[in-house]
């Protein structure tokens, strides 16, 4: 007997919820555009990491081959690996692990080491019927005990640790007291709507300017407004990341089971990835790109960026003197958090 | 401008997380750890409900006989009962993590843990005779009552704690209980049992099954060590755990020093005891006593800038320290204990 199905089940459900609720996040605050992509990429990784981990736990709802989702993967690791590094660049490695991005290059890290560690060639050739789908049936049938295993278990252990460590320490952190759980998109509103209160987080509740309500004004949309209030709260963007946290580290526990020691083909298979991973890097460092979807974000646009839109054009912001670069001509311009600058 | 921009750098560390909650989180971990590692498919095998009642061998009837009809309902209703195991466990966790659920986890994690200690691990075998420092004795789960004590969210009577360990209930109780917890361990590693020429060399190769391979050559390499040094190895592990126990009555530098002799002789019992916990092998229902024993120590840390409560807030801290207040466990303010 393995773990019963209607418990790996329920997690799936859970993952599909997440990816729903991103999803919503996504279309309420129009990513696609620029002033409503404030963490954006965040965003995207939960969707993606949802409909992943759902189609590992029920094979019925897997979406992409395995080595897509591993290229999937391996490009957001590499990105949040260097939105992370570009955060906290110069601050030392304890500045690193507080970062805004650690939880996400852990979660994007391990989903890149779970497909494929389970991608290796003995374990399809095992009889786990991954083939194509990268679902889990094998947990079914998979392993002399029914369940599917991971190649490298230490590694899972490893990120098992690492994604409940930050899994407690998010359902520590509460939401919408410091602007940490940032809200995709969080649109401003006109000063004195009911939505003002419920739509941003209290560091949002500063007064927006004329100019944002006549901004904002345009871009309502009321049969959005209905869920914006309730996807855009940061109680809920902290519950998707304190599930996915979870259900990752759930499924690289109970998959823990030493069958067979593949480490080197898992370690070609993560120097293949690492390459790629670099390839990306390099390419964004050459080309110098902020992030996508908000590139003239200013230093003045962390937490008050729901209200404070117009800071993005303030000649104070955009006119940092040089000192502000600091050590290696640091960016100041293309964080969206503002959280970590100097 | 950059003084908003570390206002806001500062803003991302927790808002009243003080050393105990920090201590509080680790619990937390450790028992989402436990409640992860209670779904694996092993629990979910016969041979789940024979590793409990093997725990009845050896002890008194009226100890053994509730082991033995707790053994027999989880093999007679084997997914339901180990799901509901995995379960609480997982709220255990979830629940010290969260702020407003911490006393009502804490305070469940206690009954959880002395109904687990007896019903799951047959007291961990202090009566049978067979509890081992190395091994796990006195059972890994009394050490999440302990800790769930010692970090409850309350000051008590202490004004001026010298660790966390103390807040909740004093410095002569929580004293009182380090002395017993490490003397109780020095007198195990001396039991006879303990000290046969073998013993200690028979339950770290006992470590090995299921391991990946560095494991097994850690694990054997430390056994082919202690082969026939059982009664030395015994003497000089109670003699440490004296010092332990004993190091806690000394003045702080003293003290100190008896933590951190206390963390090394965890890192060693986990590493070649305990073999991590054997989480590895895939059959482990928590990571094993030596990681709470180093949890333990630190709570007893001597804190060198231990004040009375409610000092002044540090001039560099987050934002909500700045106004002298923070948010205690249960949401309430509370002065910072920095």
């Amino acid at each position: 007997m393995s773990t019963p199905a209607w418990i790996l089940e329920i997690f799936a459900a859970v993952m599909l919820l997440v990816a729903e609720v991103s999803a919503g996040q996504l279309v309420i605050a129009r990513a696609w555009t620029r002033r409503g992509g404030t963490d954006a990429d965040i965003t995207v990784s939960h969707l993606l990491m949802g409909i992943a981990l759902a189609g590992i736990f029920v094979p019925g709802v897997s979406t992409l081959p395995n080595a897509v989702w591993e290229v999937v993967f391996a490009v957001m690791t590499a990105w949040f690996g260097w939105c992370l590094w570009r955060e906290s660049r110069g601050r030392g490695a304890a500045a690193m692990a507080r970062g805004h991005y650690a939880p996400h290059l852990v979660h994007s890290a391990a989903m890149l080491y779970l497909f494929a560690a389970l991608a290796g060639p003995s374990v399809e050739g095992s009889g786990m019927s991954m083939t194509g789908t990268g679902g889990m049936s094998g947990m079914a049938g998979g392993s002399p005990e029914g369940t599917a295993t991971l190649h490298a278990p230490t590694l899972a252990l490893i990120f098992a640790l690492l994604l409940i460590a930050f899994t407690i320490h998010d359902l520590d952190r509460q939401a919408g007291k410091d602007g940490y759980f940032h809200v995709v998109g969080r649109r401003s509103v006109p000063a004195g709507s009911t939505l003002a209160g419920a739509a941003a987080g209290p560091v949002a509740l500063s007064q927006p300017t004329q100019s944002d309500a006549a901004e904002t004004v345009p871009r309502a949309d009321p049969g959005a407004y209905t869920a914006e209030p309730l996807l855009l709260s940061p109680a809920v963007v902290k519950g998707c990341q304190v599930a996915i946290g979870a259900t990752m580290a759930f499924i690289l526990i109970i998959m823990i089971l030493v069958r067979h020691q593949h480490f080197l083909i898992l370690y070609f298979g993560i120097v293949r990835y690492a390459m790629a991973g670099g390839l990306v890097f390099t390419l964004l460092v050459v080309i110098g790109s902020p992030r996508p979807f908000d590139s003239s974000r200013s230093l003045d646009s962390g937490d008050e960026r729901d209200t404070a839109q117009p800071a993005l054009t303030e000649p104070s912001a955009a006119a940092e003197p040089p000192r502000a670069a600091g050590r290696g001509g640091r960016n100041v311009r293309c964080d969206a958090h503002g959280m970590q600058h100097e | 401008m950059n003084e908003l921009a570390l206002r806001r750098d500062r803003a991302t560390t927790s808002p009243g997380t003080d050393a105990r909650r920090v201590l509080q989180l680790i619990l937390a971990a450790t028992w989402l750890l436990d409640g992860m590692l209670q779904y694996q498919s092993f629990m979910y095998t016969e041979a789940f409900g024979q590793m409990i009642g093997d725990t009845a061998a050896g002890n008194p009837s009226i100890i053994a006989r509730p082991i033995s009809w707790n053994a027999a309902l989880v093999e007679h209703h084997l997914v339901l009962l180990n799901t509901v195991f995995a379960t609480i466990q997982l709220l255990l966790g979830l629940g010290i993590a969260y702020r407003p659920t911490v006393r009502v986890a804490l305070a469940a994690s206690i009954a959880w843990s002395l109904a687990v200690w007896w019903f799951g691990e047959g007291l961990g075998g202090v009566l049978s005779g067979g509890a081992s420092p190395v091994s796990g004795g006195p059972g890994a789960v009394i050490l999440y009552a302990l800790l769930a004590v010692l970090l409850w969210p309350a000051d008590g009577r202490s004004v001026t704690a010298p660790s966390v360990a103390f807040r909740a209930v004093g410095a002569p109780v929580a004293r009182l209980l380090w002395l017993v917890l490490w003397g109780s361990l020095a007198y195990f590693a001396l039991t006879p049992a303990n000290r046969a020429p073998q013993a200690l060399h028979d339950i770290i190769v006992s470590m090995t099954g299921g391991e990946p391979g560095w494991v097994i050559g850690l694990e054997k390499h430390a056994a082919a060590v202690l082969a026939h040094q059982g009664l030395t190895t015994s003497i000089v592990l109670a003699v440490a755990l004296i010092a332990i126990a004993v190091g806690m009555f000394l003045p702080p530098p003293a003290a100190r020093s008896a933590v951190i002799l206390a963390l090394v002789v965890a890192a060693f019992i986990w590493v070649f005891g305990e073999a991590f916990g054997q989480i590895l092998a895939g059959g482990a229902t928590d990571p094993n006593s030596a990681p709470l024993l180093a949890l333990l120590a630190l709570a007893y840390w001597p804190l060198a800038t231990a004040g009375p409560r409610g000092r002044r807030p540090r001039a560099d801290g987050p934002p909500a320290m700045a106004v002298g207040q923070a948010e205690s466990n249960d949401g309430r303010p509370e002065e910072k204990f920095v």
